[in-house]
């Protein structure tokens, strides 16, 4: 069976690039374009893994990460995407349960090595 | 009806004259409100088919990108059909807007491979062309915006066209060209402190400094000549450029700059013989103490207590005198450790 990525992410281009690339990767993909989505598909689809921006429309990555932990109770691997000057955003992340942290600009290449390596050691 | 118009004018003309005006201008008002109205109206559906648009071609160039991206060397025929595609499309004004933004925009998201494939991809489109005209162009900020996108795409062959730039009357241009010449060509981007007429801001030297110090295994470039530069902020520049660097080698340079007609390059040089501790530099600048102004007497004192030696004493005691607090305090600050034994005396006393 597919393994199940979800990736938050509000540029378009780039969410549909990684989705691009995952999907080559043989993961099933499931992308949200705010906060608000993907906490629904979070619930609906659960994901193996989330892949989420910080700064995202109606409620940021940081939602997202406290709604995983917090609401749902899942023990769900998080990696989030942050921009330089959001050092801060990431220690509040990783607080509030991020597994991995990736900083824009990054290579999809590197994120699909951690994809695997944190999936990997969730066998 | 006819009569109903007849009454109406007769009436009209019936009023005193300056009723009659307010009427017109009011008739004439509303008749504006109506037009803007109307016009307001066609600006905002023009606009948003406009957005309609282009919202169309961004995700028919989106799919086409990402698609051409992730070729593979079985799909060449794909490829090249591809490249066809958007070759033509560039040489339409808003498609090739779009296709220039999503390259650039998700140019700024990625490193490694990819990147390094959407700046080939730009250039092999013939975009980078088009940025070079947003060079050329007279309104100065379409000129930032090429000098961003040639930047961003790390096109090499604009050197003379930014070099140009450097002496423009507009700030934030000037400001954009000095550091792309930094960001492109490193240390042999700093030719442009050669020619530099306008002063560097301070926030400038920072940016700029930010970026040398990305700069990795690169020789240091010789110095000197901008050391004797016209221009006092190129001078101030080099100096912290000196200090970056650890030019030490430069003390002959740095000490003639003590006595230097501007105040500010003459507290930078100081500053900087303090922080490599060029002991041959005492000399002149207890020399120059006297005559200086009580800020830059403060910048000597710092110094001087960096290079100082027991010989040095009576002139720190003498400063314990001194109208200013800050001097006060650095020499104390020094003597106390030379002899710190006589300075808790003398603390006590007083």
């Amino acid at each position: 069976m597919k393994e199940k990525v979800l990736l938050a992410e509000d540029d378009k281009t780039l969410s549909l690039l990684l989705k691009f690339r995952l999907e080559k990767e043989g993961y099933e993909t499931f992308m949200a374009s705010d906060g608000n989505e993907a906490q629904k598909l979070i619930e609906s689809s659960n994901p193996d893994i989330i892949l989420t921006d910080i700064m995202m429309p109606f409620s940021s990555g940081l939602e997202v990460i406290s709604f995983v932990k917090d609401t749902l109770k899942r023990d769900t691997p998080i990696i989030v995407f942050s921009a330089a000057g959001q050092e801060e955003m990431v220690l509040k992340a990783f607080n509030l349960g991020a597994t991995d942290f990736m900083s824009k600009p990054f290579s999809p290449n590197e994120l699909i090595m951690r994809i695997k390596r944190i999936l990997m050691q969730k066998k | 009806m006819q009569e109903y118009y007849n009454d109406l004018i007769s009436i009209y003309l019936s009023l005193p004259l300056l009723i009659q005006v307010i009427w017109v201008v009011i008739f004439i008002e509303i008749l504006l409100i109506l037009s803007s109205f109307i016009n307001l109206n066609l600006i905002r559906r023009r606009y948003q088919y406009k957005i309609i648009e282009q919202q169309k071609l961004t995700d028919k160039y989106q799919e086409i990108l990402i698609n051409y991206i992730y070729f593979t060397e079985d799909e060449i025929e794909e490829k090249n059909k591809s490249t066809k595609l958007l070759k033509i499309a560039v040489k339409n004004k808003s498609d090739r807007k779009v296709i220039q933004d999503l390259i650039l925009t998700l140019h700024n998201d990625l490193t490694g491979e990819l990147a390094v494939f959407l700046e080939t991809l730009y250039y092999d489109l013939g975009l980078v062309q088009y940025s070079l005209k947003k060079m050329n162009s007279p309104v100065w900020f379409i000129k930032i915006k090429g000098i961003r996108e040639v930047t961003q795409m790390k096109v090499k062959d604009v050197y003379t066209e930014t070099l140009m730039l450097i002496n423009h009357k507009n700030q934030l241009l000037r400001s954009e060209a000095q550091l792309t010449m930094v960001k492109l060509y490193q240390f042999e981007g700093l030719k442009f402190l050669d020619t530099l007429q306008f002063p560097i801001t301070e926030w400038q030297q920072i940016l700029l400094i930010e970026e040398i110090q990305s700069i990795r295994n690169c020789e240091v470039p010789d110095l000197t000549n901008w050391l004797y530069s016209k221009n006092d902020s190129v001078i101030c520049f080099s100096l912290k450029l000196v200090k970056l660097f650890n030019q030490i080698q430069m003390k002959e340079d740095l000490i003639k700059l003590v006595q230097h007609p501007s105040e500010k390059v003459r507290r930078t040089a100081i500053d900087i013989l303090g922080y490599f501790r060029i002991s041959e530099a005492k000399t002149i600048l207890k020399q120059i103490f006297k005559k200086s102004v009580a800020e830059t007497q403060l910048f000597i004192i710092q110094a001087l207590s960096q290079l100082s030696d027991k010989k040095d004493i009576p002139f720190f005691e003498k400063q314990l005198n001194s109208s200013d607090f800050d001097i006060k305090q650095v020499a104390y600050d020094t003597l106390k450790d030379l002899k710190p034994f006589l300075v808790t005396i003398n603390l006590n006393k007083e």
